[in-house]
């Protein structure tokens, strides 16, 4: 009998019992082996991708995230190599052959990467004005590969055939479940219908009222598949569900180039209007965010109780009439008409009444004490 | 104005802007303009101060609205000036240190709120010669139609672009504006409107523009 032969007997047979595995000595060594090496190959090759990324500007796939993946890929691979040689492979789980198991792991695990990658790069790529456009279509991509490497993972794995049953009974399961996932079905469906309606896209600076009147307003972070996450003026994040942003009131801030802005200033009925208008024109004219076209008007609005209301309609960037924005340009405005007002004598009034007695009013004027002693 | 300055003590006046260079210690070099302060280590090379599009807080179009019309023949090419709003930039090297308005800031809508955009806007005389300006645009107008056409303002696509410059005046690139059709196309060349001007740096393509509105 030769050497090999020897090491070729079953040796787990007294502590395996029957030996069920069949495993050989030579087998187990040479998957020791396998193992060894990819390790050693897995640690090498992510020393080598860390070193690079030092260097790269490619970092959105040359990165410690792809060094992490690479190392796992080979460990991987070579756990499967080693399973094969000590012959584990050919067994089933739950009817289904180990083999095909990992190799539908493996198939869902590096979609996943990809579908990651994938969506990374178009995110890198993508130019900084499509950028909210390429966010969505990054992730719709994203998803759907996910989606389809799981069917196929699962096909891979044998259990497309048990898959009809599965989708059957996910169906029935899925009416019992809407009724308890109603909510989260009813965000998903707001979600797929505001990409299509685009009432408001990453970065723009919104304004929302809900049903109860509450007004938030930000800048639009991130729209997910449930919920939209908007970072408010005050650099807080607000998480909101989907199906209650669809149903409130979104008023987009930026969505045109330019808007009107409108202010009420109200002026002393003993003021000259016309000359008040003038002053108010000039500071417009001259204030570099109020756009010269469309011109800035002013005209008298308003007889009030106690001002004569002028209104002024000045068009603006949008982009620098929201968030920290407004500090520079509208507040600046209303200070500098303010100090125009002022430095013309023109009297922004507190509100007064008159008020008119029935019977003639009688005023007992008193003295201090000491003015009493002296008279 | 606008050139290249050594590393000392010394006062330079930009338009109405004034900026100090002042010795803090054997090495150091403190830079002021305005509110802005900067420490510079001294070294060999000086610094520049150079003209720059009037982009404000970054806009790609300039619109100059004339003072008069201007009316050109069929098949014939005009030249004239305009008076132009110009930046200036303060550079260590390639290294922008200090960036602000020569002329008055004002912006206006080109197009209609909808589709149009926001531009850096100025009003000039049309002038047969160069006027007194610290920043000048200089346009030719070509008619190749077999109508008179008439204009009363430009548009002009100023993002990046290189610009010219003496020691007193800035230029942008000469302006050739085309009439095809009743839309004249515009296109900043990147060409120096004329000779024994300086460059600010390399000029680099930009796209023609159609003036719809």
């Amino acid at each position: 009998m030769s050497g090999s032969n020897v090491l070729n007997t079953t040796v787990f047979s007294g502590t395996l019992g029957t030996a069920p595995f069949g495993i050989t000595l030579l087998s187990l060594i040479k998957a020791g082996l396998i193992l060894v090496a990819g390790f050693v190959i897995a640690k090498l090759i992510k020393i080598q991708v860390l070193k690079a990324t030092r260097n790269t500007t490619y970092v959105w796939i040359i990165n410690e995230e792809t060094a992490s993946a690479l190392y796992n890929l080979i460990l991987f691979i070579a756990l499967i190599y080693s399973l094969e040689e000590i012959g584990i492979l050919s067994y089933k789980l739950w009817g289904i052959p180990l083999s095909n198991l990992l190799t539908a792991i493996l198939v869902f695990y590096f979609s996943y990467l990809l579908a990651k990658k994938s969506k990374d790069y178009m995110l890198v790529r993508a130019p900084k004005s499509k950028l909210p456009e390429t966010q969505v279509k990054a992730k719709l991509f994203y998803y759907t590969v996910v989606t389809v490497a799981f069917f196929l993972a699962l096909s891979i794995a044998g259990i497309s055939g048990e898959l009809g049953t599965l989708l059957a009974a996910a169906g029935i399961t899925g009416i019992v479940l809407g009724f308890s996932a109603q909510t989260v079905v009813s965000n998903f469906v707001s979600g797929v219908f505001m990409y299509f309606d685009k009432p408001l896209q990453i970065g723009d600076a919104v304004r929302l009222r809900d049903s109860s009147g509450n007004i938030l307003e930000g800048i639009v972070e991130d729209m997910r598949i449930l919920s939209t996450r908007i970072r408010q003026w005050d650099g807080t994040l607000v998480r909101i569900p989907n199906e209650k942003l669809f149903n409130s009131e979104i008023i987009n801030l930026q969505r045109y180039p330019a808007r009107r802005t409108t202010i009420t200033v109200g002026i002393a009925y003993s003021a000259d209007a016309d000359k008040a208008i003038e002053t108010i024109l000039k500071v417009l004219n001259e204030e570099p965010y109020v756009l010269a076209k469309p011109e800035p008007r002013v005209y008298v609005e308003d007889l009030g109780n106690s001002s004569v209301n002028l209104v002024i309609w000045a068009w603006v960037p949008s982009a620098l009439w929201t968030g920290q924005n407004i500090l520079r340009s509208k507040y600046q405005l209303l200070q500098k008409i303010k100090a125009a007002l002022d430095r013309e004598g023109i009297e922004i009034p507190f509100p007064q009444r008159v008020n008119w007695f029935a019977n003639e009013l009688r005023v007992k004027v008193e003295g201090k004490p000491e003015e009493k002693g002296e008279a | 104005m606008f050139g290249e300055y050594q590393l000392r003590t010394q006062f330079v006046k930009v338009g109405d802007t004034k900026i100090h260079m002042l010795e803090e210690t054997e090495e150091l070099i403190k830079y002021r303009r305005d509110n802005v302060r900067v420490i510079l280590k001294k070294s060999r090379g000086g610094f520049r101060i150079v003209p720059a599009p009037a982009e404000g807080y970054g806009v790609k179009l300039l619109l100059i609205d004339f003072e008069e019309r201007i009316m050109i023949p069929p098949r014939e090419t005009l030249y004239f000036y305009l008076t132009a709003p110009i930046e200036a930039e303060v550079l260590l090297g390639d290294t922008v240190v200090d960036r602000f308005q020569i002329s008055c800031e004002k912006y206006a809508l080109y197009g209609t709120p909808e589709i149009g955009a926001i531009a850096r806007y100025w009003r000039s005389g049309v002038y047969a010669s160069e006027p007194e300006s610290p920043g000048l645009i200089r346009i030719m107008i070509t008619n190749k139609t077999n109508k008179w056409m008439e204009m009363d303002h430009v548009v002009v696509y100023i993002a990046g672009t290189v610009m010219f410059y003496s020691y007193y005046r800035a230029y942008y690139p000469l302006v050739k504006v085309e009439f095809k059709s009743d839309v004249p196309e515009v296109n900043n060349t990147g060409e120096p409107p004329r000779e024994g001007l300086t460059p600010s740096k390399k000029p680099l393509p930009l796209p023609n523009f159609l003036m719809r509105w």
